[in-house]
């Protein structure tokens, strides 16, 4: 829905409501999802879903939501008299917890809706799934993997006339490679706004290039070796790192931004955390990534610097502190982990004996206050000798910080928005929420995160893993 | 299909039943302990906060809708699944609030050339499932036409035996029936009296779900269920200092049943009873344990999670066959296992979908009867968890079984709006045949680990391998517990793990595991569970992070 179509529907129900305060949140979703396995389409699946939730508070201090997914006129004025027989029946006032509409925040300009995203929702499958089978089948390999795209336009309005508006559109490609015999896989992914800068055929040879290298993978010693890790490894790790920014969770002494002396909990401001070349920050109007300028009920969401040359600067804080003075700030689901110029090719030819990482998967954070992660390396990995990728390897299972990893940096790559590929949120993701992890992480597609390739020592590989 | 909003001017399709409207009722309440006692005094039944409930019959109607335009657009075959589902959530650990959520949703699958296209919605008007209709339609043609270009094909597309009827899950007390008053009394019952031990503490956070789903298909199925799920957490634990030692009740799991499990009066004493069991073991100083490999002892629970998280996923036919490679995973398992030992003669596992079990179904998500169904007999692979979608890859093994090609009736979209996967039934390990308590098999050990009920169990894509990161463990010596292990992670190789299996506990040891697993791509988290006795097994890594 465009802003006017939201705006036109959330002005309609307001004139209907009896209540004393209300505010509409809109959000409409149009999604599809294309699935392959063995070089068949598994699955082609569509979506256009429409939620309306009515907020509205009464003059016995009840507030309450109702919620519809029907817009005509009937539909709409049974939403308005659902929530006015509940609010006025409802018992004696309750202190709200929804904000108090005094002002507007300003929204910083975005710009993430691609009209060519939104074609290509229909279009995309047919056009893209032929050649990209047939990029892999030249390697004598199959293709698995997932192209979605979605199209989302969110509003708030209130009685008192405060709005907000935010449209998206979104797209992800992610393709697993491999033989007929299952013997090892490469997978590559891509994602962007803008369906246009998506090459799918290059992120296809990207995957089968890396499962032709990767046949006949052999046992490597586990040990603390030099690894060079792709984004695909970095932004699986940067998904728990960005969880250590809770203010919340800091406080308590469950984050690596912690320092617990006994009873005593403290935050590690103004202390040399990490390498100097590390720098964290989100943007909503970051130029390969970006998100919704504003969250949960209207709040605005800024340009923030959380880490600015291996130093803390920022930490997440719920609308909650507004009261006690402090300033509030989303999580960073969406970060841009800085890069260097260092290529790839590059950290490769430096490197005399080494790792090189692909991807990550089955990551669990076993400490908080250290950060260690525990996780397997999947899709791809490598013995690296003499600056040359020497043999494939089979898998290791890690043991790795990111607070341990982000001060043992040897080089930094140059930075691209990254795939995630199937990425469900842990529950310690879920657990760890501040701002509106529903639009952020929970479902697909997750907040677009930044990152580069890192060439880092001294990397736990504590562990060989049986997985292909 | 074109990027528009839903049309205001559509007739809206049960337009007097306010259908689709859906409540958050009871609204945010405050902090403050005062308020907590008003919102949980509310004498009015949940249902009163709900729209009048929706006649069946205009449920089928709807459906019936769907089958015949997809059936008219050149489908094959088609099925749809229309449901409402209410689910009702107690959050009390900072407030007592009672969060009451109500969805319409559907899905409609079509099957072209023996390949399936997939269109979901929410809004319930004859319209829109028309569209979603032609939309799965057109889906499952561009899959065929795209599918033709290779020479592999997935398995034949196998229907379920055309089934219609009702059914309701087991329940005699309605979670919407009872008042808000005695939901939070219920819950409040035994956090109180495990409460008033020192050094314990216990919570009872009920979540029920209710709903309707409709299930019509082209070979006339038409089908609906009534299932009421109860999902809560009921913990005790006991703790000194040292991280709490928690226990659950074993009926207070998961399952496909109504508040009656709440209501035994001798529930908090139950609960406070199998709290002071591991206040022993609270008791036990920490320490670490050397580095290496060690003989090991679950629990129950802990091996229900084992073949929660690991296992059971293992024998999902869709994983077997790579249909989920880039996304929830595959299994080390593969068709020509079938008929070879894969693990310790001691183990039989079995599926099904039987009351109560939080999976319990008369009819799965393609409209078959689940079967119960051994996929293990003695350390011996037998047969797989399929669905409709898969079931004939194992036409030839079950041809040599004397067995007909018929799925065990694991397709699963746990929300109508999903598409259906194999997801994997309850399954069950058969306990031990002669007496043998947790305390005889640490006998047994000698010296080794115990891991007691709470775990992570973190994998990989393959389910090849574990990892316990955290949990709670402890070093036993001369076959007792003597301290507690801190700062130890564990792991192991799935298969090999299991094939050392040395010992299984008795009846007496046996417990349920209930976990949230995802799968699919969007991914979505379905409930799963194992029943499991515990377990000695000879070998797991010790590692220091």
């Amino acid at each position: 829905m465009t802003r006017e179509q939201m705006e036109a529907l959330c002005r309609r129900i307001l004139s209907m409501s009896t209540a004393d305060g209300a505010y509409l949140y809109i959000l409409h979703t149009v999604r599809s999802v294309t699935r392959l396995a063995s070089d068949q389409v598994r699955s082609a699946d569509d979506g256009d879903t429409l939620n309306v939730f009515l907020g509205a508070s009464y003059g016995n201090g009840c507030f309450l939501s109702v919620q519809t997914n029907q817009v005509d006129d009937e539909a709409l004025r049974a939403l308005v008299a659902r929530a006015d027989a509940l609010g006025t029946a409802a018992g004696p006032p309750q202190q709200l917890l929804v904000r108090q509409w005094d002002e507007q925040d300003a929204y910083m300009p975005v710009q993430l809706w691609h009209s060519s995203s939104v074609d290509a929702i229909t279009s995309a499958r047919e056009t893209v799934i032929p050649p990209m089978i047939q990029t892999v089948r030249q390697h004598q390999l199959q293709t698995s993997g997932f192209i979605g795209i979605m199209a989302r336009s969110e509003a708030i309005l209130t009685k008192e006339g405060i709005h907000a508006f935010y449209e998206e559109t979104d797209c992800e490609v992610s393709i697993t490679a491999r033989p007929a015999d299952g013997t090892n896989s490469g997978w590559a992914g891509a994602a962007a706004r803008d369906w246009r800068t998506l090459d799918v055929e290059q992120v296809a040879a990207a995957a089968a290039a890396i499962a032709d290298r990767g046949r006949s993978p052999q046992a490597v010693e586990p040990g603390r070796r030099t690894a060079i890790l792709g984004p695909g490894a970095v932004v699986q790790l940067m998904r728990f790192f960005a969880l250590h920014f809770s203010g919340g969770w800091a406080d308590k002494g469950q984050s690596g931004f912690s320092h617990v002396n006994g009873r005593h909990i403290s935050i590690k401001w103004r202390q040399q955390l990490f390498d100097p070349r590390v720098n964290v920050t989100t943007d909503p109007a970051d130029p390969d990534g970006g998100f919704r300028p504003w969250f949960q009920q209207g709040y605005a969401d800024r340009p923030t610097i959380w880490v600015d040359r291996g130093v803390l600067k920022t930490l997440a804080r719920g609308i909650g502190s507004i009261a006690s003075g402090k300033p509030y700030a989303e999580m960073p689901f969406g970060l841009r982990l800085h890069g260097g110029p260092t290529t790839l090719d590059a950290m490769i030819s430096q490197c005399d004996e080494g790792i090189y990482v692909n991807r990550v998967s089955g990551l669990e954070c076993i400490d908080w206050s250290s950060g260690m992660i525990t996780g397997t390396t999947r899709d791809g990995c490598f013995l690296i000798k003499n600056g040359k990728i020497d043999r494939s390897t089979k898998n290791f299972r890690f043991l790795m910080s990111p607070f341990f990893l982000l001060n043992n940096i040897i080089a930094i790559g140059p930075t691209a928005r990254t795939a995630f590929g199937y990425t469900p949120p842990t529950i310690q993701e879920q657990s760890r929420e501040v701002g509106d992890p529903v639009m952020s992480i929970w479902d697909w597609p997750r907040r677009p995160m930044i990152v580069p390739p890192l060439m880092v020592r001294d990397f736990n590989f504590n562990a060989l893993s049986d997985a292909v | 299909m074109t990027y528009r909003a839903s049309c205001p001017t559509r007739r809206a399709f049960l337009a007097q039943s306010a259908l689709g409207l859906a409540g958050t009722a009871f609204g945010a309440y405050s902090l403050h302990a005062e308020t907590r006692l008003l919102s949980a005094r509310s004498p009015h039944p949940v249902s009163a906060s709900l729209p009048d409930p929706i006649p069946a019959e205009q449920f089928r109607a709807f459906a019936t809708h769907a089958i015949d335009a997809a059936r008219r657009a050149g489908a094959s075959y088609a099925d749809v699944r229309v449901a409402e589902r209410h689910v009702l959530s107690m959050e009390m650990a900072s407030a007592d609030l009672l969060r009451l959520q109500t969805t319409f949703t559907y899905g409609v699958r079509a099957v072209v050339d023996d390949h399936t296209g997939f269109a979901y919605g929410r809004s319930p008007t004859h319209d829109a499932i028309v569209v979603c209709a032609h939309n799965a339609v057109r889906n499952a043609r561009i899959a065929a036409r795209l599918s033709a270009r290779t020479s592999r094909q997935f398995p034949a597309w196998t229907p379920a035996p055309p089934a219609t009827g009702e059914w309701h899950s087991p329940m005699r007390i309605d979670p919407l029936a009872v008042s808000v008053q005695q939901h939070f009394e219920l819950a409040h019952a035994a956090t109180m009296a495990v409460g008033r031990m020192p050094n314990t503490q216990a919570s009872i956070t009920p979540a029920w779900l209710r709903e309707t789903r409709v299930f019509a298909a082209t070979t006339g199925a038409l089908t609906t269920q009534y299932v009421t799920r109860g999902m809560f957490d009921a913990t005790g634990s006991a703790q000194f200092g040292l991280g709490a030692v928690a226990v659950q009740l074993p009926e207070l799991q998961w399952q496909s049943a109504g508040v009656e499990l709440l209501l035994p009066p001798d529930l908090p004493e139950r609960l406070r009873t199998e709290v002071e069991s591991v206040m022993p073991l609270a008791r036990l100083p920490i320490g670490s344990i050397e580095v290496g490999r060690h003989p090991i002892v679950l629990d129950g629970a802990m091996m229900g999670n084992v073949l929660t998280t690991l296992i059971g996923p293992s024998f999902e036919l869709d994983r077997v066959l790579g249909l989920e490679v880039d996304a929830a995973g595959s299994s080390r398992l593969t068709l020509d296992a079938l008929g070879t030992r894969i693990m310790s003669p001691l183990i039989t596992l079995v599926g099904n979908r039987t009351p109560p079990s939080i999976s319990a179904v008369q009819w799965d998500d393609d409209g078959n009867v689940p079967q119960e169904h051994t996929v293990v007999k003695d350390g011996v692979l037998v047969d797989f968890h399929t669905s409709a979608h898969t079931v004939a890859a194992l036409g030839e093994w079950y041809q040599r079984q004397h067995r007909p090609l018929q799925s065990n009736g694991c397709g699963v979209a746990i929300e109508a709006q999903e598409s259906v996967h194999v997801r994997m039934p309850h399954v069950t390990m058969r306990s031990g045949g002669r007496p043998m308590s947790l305390d005889d098999l640490c006998a047994d050990m000698g010296h080794g680990i115990l891991g007691v009920y709470n775990a992570r169990l973190t994998s990989d894509a393959q389910l090849s391998s574990g990892t316990f990161p955290t949990g709670t463990f402890f070093e036993v010596v001369r076959g007792k517990p003597v301290r507690r292990i801190a700062g130890t992670v564990l792991q192991f190789s799935t298969f090999p793990f299991v094939n050392h299996l040395k010992a299984v506990g008795d009846a007496s040891t046996v417990a349920t595991w209930n976990d949230m697993v995802p799968k699919g791509f969007p991914w979505i988290n379905v409930p799963c569970s194992a029943t499991a006795p515990a377990a000695l097994f000879g070998q797991i890594d010790a590692m220091n992070p």
